[in-house]
């Protein structure tokens, strides 16, 4: 038993290291909340603990399963925060640890950017960009045709581009 | 307009990686002859460094990690870095027993060694500008006629001055892009070739400066020569490296290698050489040797050598070597009426070395393993205390991971020393091996 144990305590160690930047950049650019994005991902990984457990499924893509799962964490986080209240503690200026002044201003204006997009823009964006999906992984994990993400992934890269020329010269961008 | 949009709809999908090969043909061709399109590639892919260096900036917080486990109720223990950290190792480990498996037959380890290979990258500076450019190998002094061949690079893409480098990830769309810049004609006698990096991480962050640079002359003079174009390019690349250098995320360490990199041969006046060597290499061999004075041969006879080395051109390497090798020669001295004989087993020596790579990655008949090795020849020439110190050296270099190499190979030695005022050799002939680390 001791070994079954250590067994799966090195399995979910790797599973950790290995998405544990790529979970927590999705739901920290998601829910624009450091404490929020926490919970997420430990959860996230927590539902993949226990799922191993039940021992019942068998995972073909595991980085698009992964990322479903904190998907559905953040839009059950998102849809309950939009009936709570906002509470002034939890409102945080965007930022990103270990990141510099400067990239900390841009991650700001991309953030509040991002905010601007359609929600199902955004969440291809992000999934592609920040969970780094492909285009298949998205069109599974959202459910619509591989041509849906195309377009949804392209236009938001276009609005950003749109919104982020008030902030950025062509020059500056370079 | 609509038909415009397309356009920039593929230029995001290209450096998405997610165009398809008719695609990305369709968008090279009018890149090729649409100077406003290759401008909007420029900001385009501009965008996509920004974002991808906003992504590499989300950083988890430290006690994430702490807060998981503790939930999970696994002790958060070392495993990870553990793990990371002896990847190395044990990747090396790997390499070198199934290098052994394949080469020592019957069991007998013909030699074994252990040495330090450090390669410091080949900087190039033009100007003092550029200097921590990394360019990519597999080029010849006839790629980089101004001798500066600053590049950048987008995803799957890299622009050097005149060549146009492209990753086997993104091979699909070799011959678009060929066909795009061909069109600008500029570069005409353009030597293109691939660049080795094979990683899908290797080109995130980075994008092309140098694309549009090249796009510009296309478009400004479709028949102008990289001649007649020297001044305008320097100046064109200098100040989009300025503009790059906020955002590109140096690929890591990792991805630049490749076991099919050539030796980069530098035109003269480009480089600039570091003080710090590019190869640390030592190595021992196993030999036998025939000794004058025996009727027999003497083997298991061993020696231990270093070689630090810098790069000359190509795959030329010079450097400094020292060793002690085990070749059995004689001394004679008068003592009053009788001469006395002093066998003496080894020698320690230093002296200079040379050392030739030539990469066997061309030779497509031969099986893909060797394809990956690359021929070393190695000559010494030292002095010891006994005398004149020879090795003439040939092998197989084998690169196990983006740090180690593997040596085996044949070294011939000889002694030339002075005996009874003549000259004489020893010689000795021995088999070896190696491993080296790349810095």
């Amino acid at each position: 038993m001791l070994g079954m144990a250590e067994e799966r305590n090195a399995a979910f160690t790797e599973l950790y290291r290995r998405y544990e930047k790529r979970v927590w950049s999705y739901a920290r650019i998601s829910l624009q909340n450091d404490q929020r994005a926490k919970d997420a991902t430990q959860d996230t990984f927590l539902r993949i603990l226990k799922t191993g457990e039940k021992g019942a499924t068998s995972v073909e893509h595991f980085a698009a399963y992964i990322m479903r799962i904190v998907r559905n964490i953040v839009i059950n986080d998102q849809q309950r925060k939009r009936h709570d209240t906002v509470d002034i503690d939890t409102v945080e200026i965007p930022s990103a640890a270990a990141a510099t002044y400067e990239q900390q201003e841009i991650n700001t204006i991309l953030e509040t950017a991002m905010q601007l997009l359609p929600d199902d823009y955004r969440d291809a964006f992000s999934m592609q960009t920040y969970g780094g999906m492909s285009y298949q992984d998205i069109a599974d994990t959202q459910q619509v045709p591989l041509s849906t993400v195309r377009n949804r992934v392209v236009r938001a890269k276009a609005k950003l581009r749109e919104i982020l020329s008030a902030y950025f010269t062509p020059e500056d961008i370079r | 307009m609509e038909q415009y949009q397309l356009y920039t709809d593929l230029i995001h999908l290209f450096l998405d990686k997610e165009a398809t090969q008719t695609e990305t043909d369709l968008l090279f061709a009018e890149l090729g002859k649409n100077p406003a399109l290759q401008r909007e590639f420029q900001h385009i892919s501009s965008l996509h460094g920004t974002m991808a260096q906003s992504v590499q900036s989300y950083q988890p917080p430290a006690d994430l990690s702490h807060s998981v486990f503790s939930a999970a109720g696994i002790p958060l223990s070392s495993a990870a870095g553990t793990a990371a950290a002896s990847g190395l190792v044990s990747a090396a480990g790997k390499g070198m027993l199934q290098f052994i498996q394949k080469f020592i037959v019957g069991g007998v380890l013909l030699s074994a060694g252990a040495g330090l290979m450090y390669i410091v990258e080949p900087y190039l500076n033009h100007n003092g500008e550029g200097a921590g450019q990394q360019i990519s190998p597999t080029h010849s002094a006839q790629s980089f006629p101004h001798s500066h061949p600053t590049f950048s690079g987008m995803p799957g893409m890299a622009v050097i001055h005149d060549t146009v480098v492209v990753s086997r990830k993104v091979q699909r769309s070799r011959q678009s892009v060929q066909e795009g810049f061909a069109a600008s004609s500029a570069v005409a006698h353009t030597n293109r070739q691939h660049n080795g990096n094979a990683t899908d991480e290797t080109s995130d962050g980075q994008f092309s400066a140098g694309g549009a640079h090249q796009f510009a002359h296309g478009s400004t003079d479709n028949h102008s020569t990289t001649d007649d174009i020297q001044t305008p390019v320097a100046n064109t690349v200098t100040r989009m490296e300025y503009r790059n250098a906020a955002t590109i995320t140096p690929a890591p360490r990792r991805q630049q290698y490749c076991p099919y990199d050539a030796p980069i041969l530098l035109s003269p006046g480009s480089t600039t050489y570091s003080r710090v060597p590019d190869y640390l290499f030592v190595g021992s061999s196993i030999g036998v040797a025939h000794l004058p004075t025996r009727p027999i041969a003497e083997a298991g006879l061993a020696d231990i050598s270093g070689e630090l080395l810098w790069k000359v051109s190509g795959g030329l390497m010079m450097g400094f070597t020292a060793g002690r090798e085990q070749i059995p020669h004689f001394d004679i001295q008068a003592q009053g009426d009788s001469m006395v004989y002093t066998q003496i087993n080894a020698v320690t020596f230093a002296g200079m070395a040379l050392r030739y790579s030539l990469p066997l990655n061309k030779a497509t008949y031969l099986p893909t393993f060797f394809r990956d090795c690359s021929l070393q020849t190695s000559f010494t020439g030292a002095g010891s205390s006994s005398g004149g110190v020879l090795r003439v050296g040939v092998g197989l270099s084998y690169p196990l991971n983006p740090l180690f190499d593997l040596h085996l190979g044949t070294t011939l030695n000889a002694l030339v020393f002075r005996n009874k005022g003549s000259y004489q050799t020893a010689e000795r002939i021995g088999i070896g091996m190696g491993i080296g680390f790349r810095f």
